[in-house]
C-alpha cells in the first residue's frame, strides 16, 4: 500500500481528513514524545530525591512545589499572552532542553540544592510543555477538528506515558538515572523538530484573563461551587498526604536508586494503562448505571481502602493499594463526574471558577497537605504509617461533601433547566442520571410551554419506564408541539404506553401530531406496522391517510414506500379542493416528501395548483415542499415571490434550503446588473445561510466584482458562514481584501478632512455625515474580513469595544489588536483608527491608501468618479455652482448609469431660477 | 419635483429616521410620493383611517380635533407618524394652510420597505429606543 492508501485507511479509521495529517501526526506524536519524556523524569525526580534525601525531606518540596507551582502557573499564563505562539512554543522547549543538559551536568555534580531545584523543576516542567502544546493545538486546528482529533492527539500522549513509563523501567538499571535525562533530551528535540514543522503563523495565543476576585465570589454564590472546592481541596489534601506514604514504603523497599526508578517507572506505566482501560470501558458504564454521585465515590474509597492496608498490612502492596486510587481514578473517573458537576453551572461563571478551582485551590490544598506532613511527621513524630489515620478523617469529611454537592448539583441544575440553560446535545449520554432525569421529569408539570418542549427535547432518546406516565399526561396538551414531541417519546419506550390514547390521537387537527401518533402505533407494534400503514392508507378518513403519507415519506422502509405511487396519491389529493385552508396547508407539506425517482413529473402536476392557492399559509407550505425537492425550475418563480410580502420569508427559507443544487441560479442573479439592488442584497444574505463550501468560494470569488454595497452584504454573509468554523476561507484573497479596504478608509479619511462645505448648509451637512456613515462601514468590512482571517468572536468584540464610544473599551480593543494582529497589518490598521490629529490622519490615510489627496477639488474628483453610488450623489450635490471646475466634474457624470446620480447630476446643472 | 437627495435632505431630519444612514434614506425617499394641496383642502379627517405619515416641505398645515385648532405645523414638521405602526383611526384632522407641499409615506409600502431593508428597520428601531431611553432613564428602569 502507498503512503497516499495507507492515510486514507488511516483516515477512515481514525477519522483524520487528508488535509489534516500533515498538522495532525506532527501534533500527536509530538505529544507523544513529551508526555514519554515527561514519565522518564517523574520517576528519575522521585527517586533522586529519596535517594539524596529521604522521604522526610519529602513535604518540603511539596510544599515548595506548591508554592512556587502557583507563582509560576501565574506567570506562564501571561508570559503567553505576550509572545508570538510559535516563537513561544518553539523556544520554551530549547529552553528546556537546555535546563535538562544543565540539570545532568548538576546531579551529577551531586550539589545538593540542585535535587530541590530539579524536583521543582520537573514540575513545572510538566505544566508548560503540556499546556504548551494544547495551545499550539487549539491554534492549529479549528473548534470542529479539534472535536474530532483532541481525542486522537490525547491517545498519542497516553501511549507516549505507557511507552515513557515501560521504558524507563527496563533501561534504567543499566543506563543509571542521570543519563535518562539525556534521552530526554533527545525527545524533546524529536518534539522540537516535530513541532517546527506544524508551527503556526497566530500570534500570541489570547487566553482570557482570568478575574480571580469575580471568581471568588462567583464561588461564594454558589453552593454547588463551594462544594466543588471543597472537593477539590480535600482530594489534593488527601492525595499529598498519599503520595508522601507511597514514596516511603517505595525508598524503604527499594533501596538502590537506580531500582527505585525502575519501580516508579514501571508502577506508573501499570497505572496509566488501568487508568486508560478504566476510562474507556468502565467508566462511561458507572456513570450510566450508577449515576454521579457513585462515580464520585470511587476515588476517596479507594483511598480509604489504601490508607486502611497501610495500618494493616504496611508493605509494597499496601503502597501500591494507597497511591492506586490517586494515580488509577484521579485523572479518569472522578474528573469525568467532577465535570458532569460543573454542567448547571453557567458557561461563563464555569470559564472563571473552574481554572481557579483546578489550579490555585488544587496547589494551595496540596500545599497545605504537605504542611500537615510536616507538622504531624517531622515535628509530633507522628509515623507515616499512622497518617493513614488522618487521611481516614479526611476521606469522611470528603464523603459528606460529595453528598452535600449532589443535593446542591441537583438545586443547580434545577434553576438550569428553568433559565433553559444546558445544551440538550450535551446532556444526551448522562441523562439516566436518576438526579437528572428527576429534574427534567419534574419540568413536564411546568405551565410554560416552552420549558416543557426544552425537557422534553432532552428526554428525547431516553428509555426509562419512570416517563412513561408523565409524558402520557402530554398527549391532551394544547400545544401541538408538546403533544408531538411526547409522542415521540413515547415511540421509543417498551411499555406501559396506552395504544387507545395514542390512536385518538390519529384524527388530531395537527397533521405533525397525527403523523407521529400512527409512527407510535407502528413502533410499539412492529408485527402489524405493515398492515397499519395500509389500512390507514386506504382509509376513509383523511386526517388519517394524510398520517399515513407522512409516516411513510419520513420513516418508512423502501418496501413500505412502494406502497404509495401515483394511483395512491391522485387518489389522495383528488378531493383537496374541499377541504378547509389548514388541511390543504397540511397537504402542501406533504408534497415534499415524495420526491422519488419517477415521481417528478407526477408531482410537478400535483404541486401546480398549491402554487396559486388563495390561502397564502397554502402557497408557503407549498414553497417549504419546493425547498425539499430542490427542483431547479421552481427557483425563478420563488425569487418573484420574494417581492411579495406574504410569501417573502417562505420564498427565502426554500430557497436556502436548495442549497447547493440552488447556487449556479443564486450566481447568476446576484451578479446581473439589470437585476434590482434589493433582490441582489437579499440573494447575498440567503447565501449567507447556505453552509457549504461552495457557498463560501461564490461569495469570496465575487467581491471584487460588486459595488460597495453588495460587497459588504456579501461579508456580512462570509461572517455567518464562518461559524462554526469548518469552511476553507481563502487567506490570500482575504488578505487583499482587507488591503483594498484599508486603501479605501485611508481615502474617504483623506476626504473628511479636506471636506470643505459649510457645516451648516443642507448640502454639506449631508455630505459629511454620507462619509461618516460609510467610514463606519468601511470600519465594518475591515473587521469582518479580519475575522475572517483571524478569530472570529475576538474581532468582532474588538469591533465592538472599538465603537462603544467608551474610552476605555476603545483602548482596550486597540492594545487587543495591537497583540494580535501580525505586524505589518497592525502597522497600517491601527493608525487609522487610532489618530490624534487632523495632519496625521491626513499622513496615515495617505500611507495606507497609496494616494494623496491634496485638496478639496482633488476630493471632489475621487467621490464622484468613485464606485460608490450614494457618494457620488452626495458630492454632486454638494459641489460650489459658481466653481467652473466643479461644474465641470459634473457634467462629466450626466449620463452616469445609477438613476439618482444622473437625476442629482441634472438638477445640480439646471440654472436657478 | 423634488429629486430624491432633496428628499433624504428632508427625512434625515425626522426623529424616527435620525438613526438610519442617508444611504438607506434614499430608498426611503423612494417610496415617498410628493403631493400638493389647495389652502382650506383636507389632508386627511379625524376617525379617518391612518394609512400614511406626512411630512411637511412647503407651507403650513392646521391640525384640528373637532373645530378646534390644536396645532400649526411648519416645514420640517411632521404628522400622522404613529399611523406607520399603529392601526388605530385618526385623532386630528389635517387641513393645509395656504399652499402647500408635503411628502406622503405610505404605510404598506413603508412596512415592505422595512421587511426588505434590514439597515432601516435597525436605523428606525435604534431612533425608538433613543427616544425612549431618557424617559427610562427618568423612571430610573434603563439597563433593567
Amino acid at each position: 500500500m502507498n503512503r497516499a492508501g495507507l492515510r486514507q485507511s488511516l483516515g477512515g479509521l481514525l477519522d483524520v481528513r487528508p488535509e489534516e495529517w500533515s498538522r495532525f501526526l506532527p501534533v500527536a506524536l509530538a505529544y507523544g514524545l513529551v508526555m514519554a519524556s515527561m514519565y522518564l523524569l517523574k520517576p528519575a525526580r522521585n527517586a533522586l530525591f529519596l535517594d539524596r534525601f529521604g522521604v522526610e525531606q519529602l513535604p518540603y518540596v511539596l510544599v515548595l512545589v506548591a508554592l512556587i507551582g502557583g507563582v509560576a502557573a501565574t506567570l506562564f499564563a501571561r508570559f503567553t499572552r505576550t509572545l508570538p505562539l510559535d516563537r513561544m512554543v518553539l523556544g520554551t522547549f530549547v529552553l528546556l532542553i537546555g535546563c535538562l543538559g544543565g540539570f545532568w551536568l548538576l546531579l551529577r555534580a551531586g550539589l545538593g540544592w540542585s535535587f530541590y531545584l530539579f524536583y521543582i523543576w520537573v514540575s513545572l516542567y510538566g505544566l508548560m510543555s503540556t499546556s504548551l502544546m494544547w495551545l499550539l493545538a487549539g491554534a492549529l486546528f479549528n473548534a470542529r477538528e479539534a472535536r474530532r482529533l483532541f481525542g486522537l492527539v490525547n491517545a498519542g500522549g497516553i501511549a507516549g506515558v505507557i511507552l515513557g513509563s515501560l521504558f524507563t523501567g527496563w533501561v534504567v538499571e543499566g543506563l543509571g538515572t542521570e543519563n535518562l535525562l539525556l534521552v530526554c533530551m533527545v525527545l524533546l528535540g524529536g518534539a522540537l523538530v516535530l513541532l517546527y514543522w506544524a508551527r503556526t503563523d497566530q500570534g500570541p495565543a489570547s487566553a482570557a484573563r482570568e478575574d480571580s476576585g469575580g471568581a471568588l465570589q462567583a464561588i461564594a454564590g454558589s453552593d454547588l461551587l463551594q462544594q466543588l472546592a471543597g472537593m477539590a481541596a480535600l482530594t489534593a489534601v488527601v492525595a499529598a498526604i498519599v503520595d508522601v506514604q507511597f514514596n516511603e514504603i517505595a525508598d524503604r523497599i527499594f533501596p538502590a536508586k537506580d531500582a527505585k526508578t525502575a519501580f516508579f517507572a514501571q508502577f506508573f506505566a501499570y497505572l496509566n494503562i488501568f487508568g486508560l482501560f478504566f476510562q474507556l470501558l468502565i467508566t462511561p458504564r458507572i456513570l450510566r448505571v450508577l449515576g454521579v454521585n457513585a462515580a464520585l465515590l470511587f476515588l476517596p474509597l479507594s483511598m480509604a481502602v489504601g490508607s486502611l492496608a497501610v495500618l494493616a498490612v504496611p508493605g509494597l502492596l499496601a503502597g501500591i493499594l494507597v497511591k492506586i486510587g490517586d494515580g488509577g481514578f484521579r485523572h479518569s473517573i472522578h474528573k469525568s463526574a467532577v465535570e458532569i458537576l460543573y454542567w448547571p453551572v453557567p458557561a461563563q461563571v464555569k470559564q472563571r471558577t473552574k481554572v481557579l478551582i483546578d489550579t490555585t485551590v488544587d496547589n494551595l490544598a496540596t500545599g497545605l497537605g504537605a504542611l500537615l506532613v510536616l507538622v504531624l511527621a517531622n515535628a509530633l513524630g507522628v509515623s507515616y504509617r499512622n497518617l493513614s489515620y488522618v487521611t481516614l478523617v479526611l476521606i469522611v469529611l470528603w464523603v459528606v461533601v460529595v453528598f452535600r454537592g449532589r443535593s446542591a448539583y441537583v438545586d443547580a441544575f434545577r434553576q438550569a433547566l428553568e433559565r433553559r440553560d444546558i445544551d440538550a446535545g450535551d446532556i444526551m449520554v448522562n441523562i439516566n442520571e436518576p438526579a437528572v432525569l428527576k429534574s427534567l421529569v419534574d419540568s413536564l408539570d411546568s405551565a410554560n410551554p416552552r420549558q416543557v418542549i426544552y425537557a422534553l427535547d432532552m428526554l428525547a432518546a431516553v428509555q426509562a419506564q419512570e416517563l412513561v406516565a408523565p409524558v402520557r399526561g402530554l398527549l391532551a396538551h394544547e400545544a401541538a408541539d408538546v403533544r408531538r414531541r411526547s409522542l415521540r417519546i413515547l415511540q421509543n419506550q417498551s411499555g406501559g404506553v396506552v395504544l387507545q390514547e395514542v390512536e385518538a390521537l390519529l384524527r388530531d387537527p395537527d397533521l405533525g401530531v397525527r403523523l407521529e401518533a400512527l409512527y407510535c402505533l407502528a413502533v410499539q407494534q412492529p408485527a402489524q406496522r405493515r398492515q397499519r400503514l395500509e389500512e390507514a392508507l386506504q382509509g376513509r378518513d383523511r386526517r388519517v391517510r394524510s398520517a399515513a403519507i407522512g409516516v411513510i415519506a419520513r420513516y418508512g422502509s423502501d418496501d413500505e414506500r412502494k406502497l404509495i405511487d401515483a394511483a395512491t396519491m391522485r387518489a389522495y389529493f383528488a378531493g383537496q379542493g374541499d377541504e378547509d385552508r389548514r388541511e390543504r396547508a397540511q397537504t402542501a407539506q406533504l408534497l415534499g416528501t415524495f420526491d422519488r425517482p419517477g415521481m417528478r413529473p407526477f408531482l410537478k402536476e400535483l404541486i401546480r395548483p398549491f402554487m396559486v392557492d388563495p390561502a397564502p399559509e397554502v402557497v408557503q407550505q407549498t414553497m417549504v415542499s419546493m425547498g425539499r425537492i430542490a427542483d431547479p425550475e421552481y427557483l425563478p418563480w420563488l425569487l418573484d415571490q420574494m417581492a411579495v410580502r406574504a410569501y417573502r420569508q417562505a420564498a427565502r427559507q426554500a430557497i436556502t434550503a436548495y442549497g447547493v443544487d440552488g447556487l449556479g441560479f443564486l450566481q447568476e442573479r446576484l451578479f446581473e446588473d439589470e437585476l434590482d439592488m434589493g433582490r441582489r442584497v437579499q440573494i447575498a444574505r440567503m447565501l449567507g445561510q447556505i453552509h457549504c463550501q461552495e457557498a463560501v468560494d461564490l461569495l469570496l470569488g465575487g467581491l471584487e466584482r460588486v459595488g460597495p454595497m453588495l460587497q459588504y452584504h456579501m461579508i456580512k454573509s462570509l461572517s455567518k458562514l464562518r461559524q462554526p468554523a469548518e469552511l476553507y476561507f481563502d487567506t490570500v484573497r482575504i488578505a487583499a481584501l482587507l488591503d483594498r479596504a484599508l486603501a479605501e478608509y485611508g481615502e474617504i479619511v483623506q476626504v473628511i478632512y479636506l471636506i470643505e462645505q459649510d457645516r451648516d448648509s443642507d448640502s454639506g451637512r449631508l455630505l459629511r455625515r454620507a462619509l461618516e456613515e460609510k467610514q463606519k462601514q468601511n470600519r465594518s468590512r475591515i473587521f469582518r474580513l479580519l475575522g475572517l482571517q483571524y478569530a472570529q468572536h475576538d474581532m468582532y468584540l474588538a469591533y465592538l469595544g472599538f465603537k462603544s464610544g467608551e474610552p476605555t473599551t476603545r483602548s482596550s480593543a486597540l492594545e487587543f489588536l495591537d497583540n494580535v494582529l501580525p505586524r505589518e497589518l497592525k502597522l497600517r490598521l491601527l493608525p487609522l483608527l487610532d489618530h490624534a490629529s487632523a495632519d496625521q490622519a491626513l499622513s496615515h490615510g495617505r500611507e495606507v491608501s497609496g494616494r494623496h489627496i491634496a485638496d478639496w477639488q482633488q476630493s471632489l474628483e475621487y467621490l464622484v468618479q468613485g464606485a460608490d453610488e450614494w457618494l457620488r450623489t452626495c458630492a454632486i450635490y454638494s459641489i460650489d455652482r459658481t466653481d467652473g471646475r466643479q461644474v465641470e466634474l459634473v457634467r462629466s457624470v450626466c449620463d452616469d448609469p445609477h438613476p439618482v446620480v444622473r437625476e442629482t447630476a441634472v438638477a445640480v446643472l439646471k440654472p436657478t431660477p | 419635483m423634488l429629486t430624491v437627495v432633496e428628499k433624504v435632505i428632508s427625512l434625515q431630519d425626522v426623529d424616527i429616521f435620525s438613526q438610519v444612514p442617508t444611504e438607506q434614506l434614499a430608498a426611503l425617499a423612494a417610496i415617498a410620493r410628493e403631493e400638493e394641496f389647495a389652502d382650506g383642502e383636507a389632508i386627511y379627517q379625524e376617525r379617518d383611517p391612518a394609512d400614511a405619515m406626512f411630512l411637511l416641505v412647503e407651507g403650513q398645515v392646521c391640525l384640528l380635533r373637532g373645530d378646534q385648532e390644536v396645532q400649526v405645523l411648519d416645514p420640517k414638521d411632521t404628522f400622522g407618524t404613529w399611523a406607520l405602526f399603529v392601526d388605530e383611526p385618526r385623532l386630528f384632522t389635517a387641513v393645509a394652510r395656504g399652499p402647500c407641499r408635503l411628502l406622503k409615506l405610505d404605510k404598506e409600502d413603508f412596512i415592505d420597505l422595512l421587511a426588505d431593508n434590514v439597515a432601516v428597520t435597525q436605523g428606525v428601531l435604534t431612533g425608538f429606543v433613543n427616544k425612549i431611553r431618557p424617559l427610562l432613564e427618568l423612571a430610573g428602569g434603563w439597563g433593567q
